[in-house]
């Protein structure tokens, strides 16, 4: 029996994992440029030791002076090893950790549901998941430090109920793993641990038994250690770099509507209204399920028809959140709620009102609460109302997997950065030697690192040049390098250059380049059949 | 309670809103209806619910607006919780409930979101729609015909558009968080955001102290006027409002007396702080078609040639209710007084722009500028946020 079940297990981790890499070069086929950033900077590192800006080892990659956490990076490696720069081996790790997130879901699940059947039921909804589909087929470090986040709660929850030395670094280990991941989980790891220490709920319901265990405070100091590097790596104001750009406090500051400045306390009242409902917002059933904010169309979180999770789950949730407010008293459920709360705390403290990738690693949490729900309902349900539950579920299942698979990048093609990169690779590749420059036009404000990826341009070319690197007035890092040249091109004027490719946006006449004898052109295409991404012109 | 609706009293009347469109009896003054509504109202909620539950009803922002701008739908939704009341105590009342719904479709003229989701026509073209976004793309994945057909049909398409429709009930932005929201919807909020959190003490306590009522007919009941309704986002939760009060109220009740005269206060200043916004920003938080139409009335002189903007419809209504026997010029060029947005004299602009010079295009087409409104939004797209009053020299 135990054996079947492994079996069980192991076949819908591989249908899991399956779904994550299956048509991974035409869906998403172009790379965004923080993916590009990540991958290059593997690549970099993986020939000389060193990033593009020539740190060495470095714990947090400068990139586009956002100080990306380099774990993923280090991890990319060996998959750049053997597989070489490309699109699979960059969203390798991805994949990997939206298949052992969904698997350790499956083991808390467990301390939850005791019936086999239904932790079965829930590690396929697991696998399943849009968000956990969506975000495993793009190189994002969010969804590493989720998988390690969730791991490290695992751990943590199994060395809670019995002391067991594995577990205990087991946990450790991972919560650091994670905060070396990504900048959110610098805030959550801290906060779960302080929360399951204070245990806030349990003293508003005036149980007064003892707060506070020492193993985990230790364990809490050796991981608030592990933060020294990261600011001895980077300056500390670098490191929070993000957090400057995007916190809530500066961007709103006063706060309330400028006319009602004059009534008492308003700031006050307006301030501590707009942080709950930030953390409010992730309670509502259509974030989860539906509405697309613009901050999330225009970027790579955007899953078409969905927010997070399934339409079913979405209204589950809500069931979930019932339950577990109902069950409060118990240590258990209390977990849950502090993983939430921690998880989602570093997304409500920024500008946007409703953020997929910043509460990653309260997912976890989201998906028990959708599923203690979706069980209840279900043993609600009478006979023929469980089959049509049953059946809505695999209709939405199939949904799923033919909307981000096969319809997905027709929506965020856009934010995946294509700008004829790619294609434009191979026409250049051929005739690379012939020419003496290559002058790039580009509205990517960062479209050296595409330049770089594909072209899998020399680490050692690139950090030598790394004393010039600075953002322009459009924080563009563009820097030239060997032929590439980045800045506008005129082409009246450009046209008289001899050996020289340009490539540019397609917004060329074409009939004047035809009318020039030492010019030929090329079109790159465009993820819709319909357009061109950009145009190469041949100055012989 | 008596001192809640003593002060929307109050509030109503520094307020002093004109009447939307719904409200408008010629010759009678919108006071004779928002009185015996106001009133009519707090008797019911006072026979009706228990104290807990009757101030928080009366003290909620939806109940200003609807004793205030929607009488209808508050004796709608009487009638409503009657009937929710009486199939808890026997199901056949659900046939009551079907009527209801229905004469609400029909209020409606048959238009329901969902209902629009779910024609047939309209989930071929989805379908078609994206299909075609498959067929156009360069990197087709070409996943299985047989495979794709599962999900591209129009019963998936249905219960995917039903489902997503579904989802945007216990929305606890609209409900609690309207003010802060980033999109800035205009609505105003179901509950002050402090009742968010005596929320989840309610559910807590509901099933802790295992308290025999029965929540669900009223949660099916919300629901259905939720789905059934085409109304503005926060009055579609109009029974929901009634629904989550039971659980408010009842966090009032259990939690200790130190505890209620904190949350008491907090609930007050809350109720000052959205009247001061409502007063500060009436043009923001309400229909500003009444202001417009209220500011042309003013300034237009009675018994003249008049013409007012059609642009939001209503307008010889309005006129009717300010003046019995008014009469409107057809023809804005025949009229020898307008009241219009700049714009309509000038042409539209897609972009609601207006050229900064339009005062003087106003007088090179011979018209005196007498007063001009700034509107807080614009409720003339295309036509500039300025309403303005003019005559013809």
């Amino acid at each position: 029996m135990k054996f079947f079940r492994i079996l069980i297990i192991f076949f819908i981790l591989s249908i899991g994992f399956f779904l994550r890499i299956w048509h991974i070069k035409e869906s998403a086929a172009n790379i965004g440029f923080d993916e590009a950033a990540l991958g290059y900077n593997a690549y970099s590192l993986m020939l000389t030791g060193k990033d593009e800006h020539a740190f060495k080892y470095p714990i947090s990659l400068k990139s586009f002076g956002d100080y990306k956490p380099a774990m993923y990076t280090y991890l990319t490696i060996p998959f750049i090893k053997i597989f070489g720069l490309t699109n699979l081996s960059l969203r390798m790790v991805s994949a990997i950790s939206g298949v052992v997130l969904a698997y350790f879901v499956y083991l808390i699940l467990g301390i939850y549901v005791k019936d086999e059947k239904y932790r079965i039921a829930g590690l396929i909804l697991a696998v399943m998941q849009p968000w956990s589909l969506h975000f495993s087929r793009v190189a994002l470090e969010t969804n590493l430090s989720a998988a390690f986040y969730t791991m490290g709660i695992y751990f943590y929850l199994k060395n809670r109920n019995k002391f067991n030395i594995y577990l205990y670094i087991g946990y450790i280990f991972c919560f650091i793993a994670s905060i070396y991941s990504y900048h959110g989980a610098r805030v959550a790891v801290p906060l779960f641990l302080i929360l399951m220490q204070l245990d806030p709920i349990k003293w508003m319901l005036r149980d007064k038994k003892k707060l506070f265990n020492r193993r985990e405070i230790l364990s809490i100091m050796v991981i608030i250690f592990c933060y020294i590097p990261i600011f001895l790596n980077a300056s500390a104001m670098s490191v929070l770099t993000r957090f400057n750009q995007e916190n809530f406090f500066k961007i709103f500051s006063p706060y309330a509507p400028k006319e009602l400045l004059n009534f008492p306390l308003i700031k006050f009242y307006y301030l501590i209204g707009m942080l709950c409902g930030r953390l409010w917002a992730y309670f509502s059933p259509i974030n989860w399920g539906g509405k697309i904010y613009i901050w999330i169309r225009q970027s790579v979180m955007h899953i078409p028809e969905f927010g997070m999770v399934g339409w079913i789950e979405s209204i589950t949730f809500i069931v979930g959140v019932v339950l577990i407010i109902k069950n409060i008293i118990k240590d258990k459920y209390r977990v849950l709620v502090y993983w939430l709360v921690a998880g989602l705390a570093p997304a409500a403290a920024t500008w946007n009102w409703f953020h997929p990738l910043r509460c990653l690693n309260a997912m976890g949490s989201v998906e028990i609460f959708c599923f203690l729900g979706m069980i209840y309902v279900y043993k609600q349900l009478g006979t023929f109302l469980k089959i049509v539950f049953l059946s809505l579920i695999l209709i939405q299942f199939v949904f799923i997997v033919n909307n981000e698979i096969g319809f997905s990048y027709y929506e965020t093609h856009g934010n995946f950065q294509p700008g004829g990169f790619m294609e434009g690779v191979e026409i250049i590749k051929n005739v690379y030697d012939q020419y003496d420059q290559i002058i790039v036009d580009s509205p990517q404000a960062q479209s050296y690192i595409f330049i770089l990826y594909y072209f899998k341009i020399d680490p050692i070319l690139v950090q030598s040049q790394s004393h010039l690197r600075k953002p322009n007035e459009k924080r563009s890092w563009n820097v030239d390098f060997g032929k590439f040249k980045f800045r506008t091109i005129n082409w009246q004027e450009d046209r008289k250059l001899k050996k020289t490719i340009l490539w540019k946006y397609p917004d060329l006449d074409v009939n004047e380049i035809k009318k020039q004898n030492n010019a030929k052109y090329f079109l790159t295409k465009h993820p819709i059949s319909l357009y061109d991404s950009s145009i190469i012109v041949l100055l012989d | 309670m008596l001192f809640v609706i003593g002060l929307q009293l109050v509030l109503g009347i520094l307020i002093n809103y004109p009447p939307l469109s719904g409200q408008l009896i010629p010759g009678i003054d919108i006071w004779f209806l928002r009185l015996p509504i106001l009133l009519l109202s707090a008797w019911g909620i006072y026979k009706w619910a228990n104290k807990w539950q009757g101030f928080i009803l009366v003290l909620s922002p939806i109940y200003f607006a609807l004793w205030y701008f929607y009488p209808l739908l508050l004796i709608e939704l009487m009638v409503w919780v009657w009937t929710i009341e009486k199939i808890r105590g026997n199901k056949k009342w659900i046939v009551l409930l079907v009527v209801l719904s229905i004469l609400r479709i029909g209020f409606q003229k048959g238009k329901v979101d969902v209902y629009e989701k779910i024609i047939p026509r309209k989930l071929s073209e989805e379908i078609m729609e994206r299909v075609k976004s498959e067929d156009i793309l360069t990197y087709k994945t070409n996943l299985p015909l047989k495979f794709r057909r599962l999900s591209y049909n129009k019963p998936v398409f249905a219960i995917k558009n039903i489902l997503q429709e579904s989802v945007k009930f216990l929305d606890v932005e609209t409900i609690f968080f309207g003010e802060f929201h980033p999109l800035s919807q205009k609505g105003i909020v179901v509950y002050y955001w402090p009742q968010s959190f005596l929320l989840i003490v309610g559910v807590y306590f509901y099933f802790r102290k295992k308290i025999k009522f029965d929540l669900k007919t009223y949660l099916i009941g919300s629901f259905v006027y939720f789905m059934i309704s085409k109304e503005i986002s926060f009055l579609r939760f109009s029974i929901l409002w009634i629904t989550l009060s039971f659980l408010i109220a009842l966090a009032m009740e259990k939690i200790n007396k130190y505890w209620k005269i904190l949350v008491v206060l907090v609930l007050l200043y809350s109720f000052g702080v959205n009247a001061y916004n409502f007063l500060l920003l009436k043009g923001k938080w309400f229909d500003n078609r009444a202001m417009a139409m209220e500011f042309c009335m003013k300034n237009l002189p009675k018994d003249g040639d008049n013409y007012i903007t059609r642009i939001f419809g209503n307008e010889k209504k309005y006129c009717r209710y300010y003046d019995k026997n008014c009469v409107l010029n057809e023809k804005i060029d025949e009229a020898k007084n307008i009241c219009v947005f700049a714009g309509e004299l000038l042409g539209r602009q897609w972009n609601n722009t207006i050229d900064d010079r339009w005062q003087d295009l106003w007088r090179g087409k011979g018209y005196k500028i007498v007063k001009i409104l700034q509107m807080y939004d614009s409720i003339a797209y295309g036509y500039s946020d300025y309403l303005v009053v003019g005559e013809k020299e």
